[in-house]
């Protein structure tokens, strides 16, 4: 059974739908990049890489129109497709940037984790330990993708994928008792990460 | 590490541009690295799509870079970047 437990603030609620919409944003452009070059390359990569930041912005979207419509059904089903968009965004990030091409490794990193979270009792811990770990290894992934290429861009998007994981360790910190100031510092730091991602997006654009 | 067909094409544009938009054919089969029967099945494709085009410099047969292959090049010069950069 999932129960939804939110930790932010009241007044903080009007500046998390501004965040949400700024990372909506970057998230599609990414999105759209990726989407173009699979157009080209027709590569599935570029297709899982599209879906990925597509569905991360999907997900800020949920949240977002549950955050702007109250009430218990909206808090429910916004919050519910926030955990599952972003779980399987992070997930297909995670396979991509891997390159983890055994279709029955991938069914299985999907058929584990999402069960896992819904039928959890804590939605909110199972959720922030899994994308906690999963940002920890996608920071490692692109450290290693830094070092290799050696490339601005590929720097930036490390520091990038770096705070989220950052942001992610906050979001579960604060869900601890008198922690959840944790939750502002947290919604600041994935912010960054966005924007990062956003100027590193610009940079290859401009190329 | 092995090139896909787009690293191939890639390294054959840069090599010509390299050159000033103009190069040898023996040229173009040194810097890109192929058998002469590859570089001529990418030379054909990159011909029909008008990317590359023949043409004759001092009672020389060269290959010219096109403004669409100029374009075309700048345009994977992008993709290799996001590629490269978003580690796909």
């Amino acid at each position: 059974m999932v129960s939804v437990i939110i930790n932010n603030p009241e007044w903080f609620l009007r500046i998390d739908i501004i965040f949400a919409a700024i990372s909506i944003l970057v998230s599609l452009i990414i999105s759209l990049v990726s989407l173009r070059t699979w157009f080209v390359v027709k590569s599935l990569r570029y297709l899982g890489f599209a879906i990925a930041f597509a569905g991360l912005g999907f997900s800020f979207l949920t949240r977002m129109i549950a955050n702007l419509i109250p009430g218990p059904e909206t808090l429910f089903i916004g919050y519910g497709l926030h955990i599952g968009c972003t779980i399987l965004a992070l997930l297909t990030l995670f396979i991509v940037a891997n390159k983890i091409e055994n279709a029955r490794v991938v069914l299985l990193l999907y058929l584990i984790t999402l069960p896992l979270i819904f039928f959890s009792d804590s939605y909110f811990m199972s959720f922030y330990i899994t994308t906690t770990l999963i940002t920890a290894l996608l920071a490692l992934t692109y450290l290693q993708n830094a070092l290799r290429v050696k490339g601005f861009n590929a720097i930036c998007v490390f520091l990038a994928f770096l705070l989220l994981f950052l942001a992610h360790l906050q979001f579960l910190l604060s869900g601890f008792r008198g922690l959840n100031m944790f939750f502002i510092s947290a919604s600041i730091i994935q912010l960054l990460a966005f924007l990062v991602f956003l100027f590193a997006i610009i940079k290859v654009l401009r190329s | 590490m092995r090139r896909n067909k787009q690293d191939i094409i890639f390294d054959m544009l840069t090599a010509v541009q390299s050159k000033g938009g103009f190069i040898l054919p023996t040229h173009l089969l040194y810097k890109s690295n192929l058998s002469h029967a590859k570089m001529k099945d990418y030379l054909d494709e990159l011909m029909t799509k008008n990317v590359l085009i023949y043409m004759t410099d001092k009672g020389k047969q060269k290959i010219k870079m096109t403004e669409k292959g100029f374009k075309f090049l700048q345009s994977l010069r992008k993709l290799r970047e996001f590629t490269e950069a978003f580690g796909i």
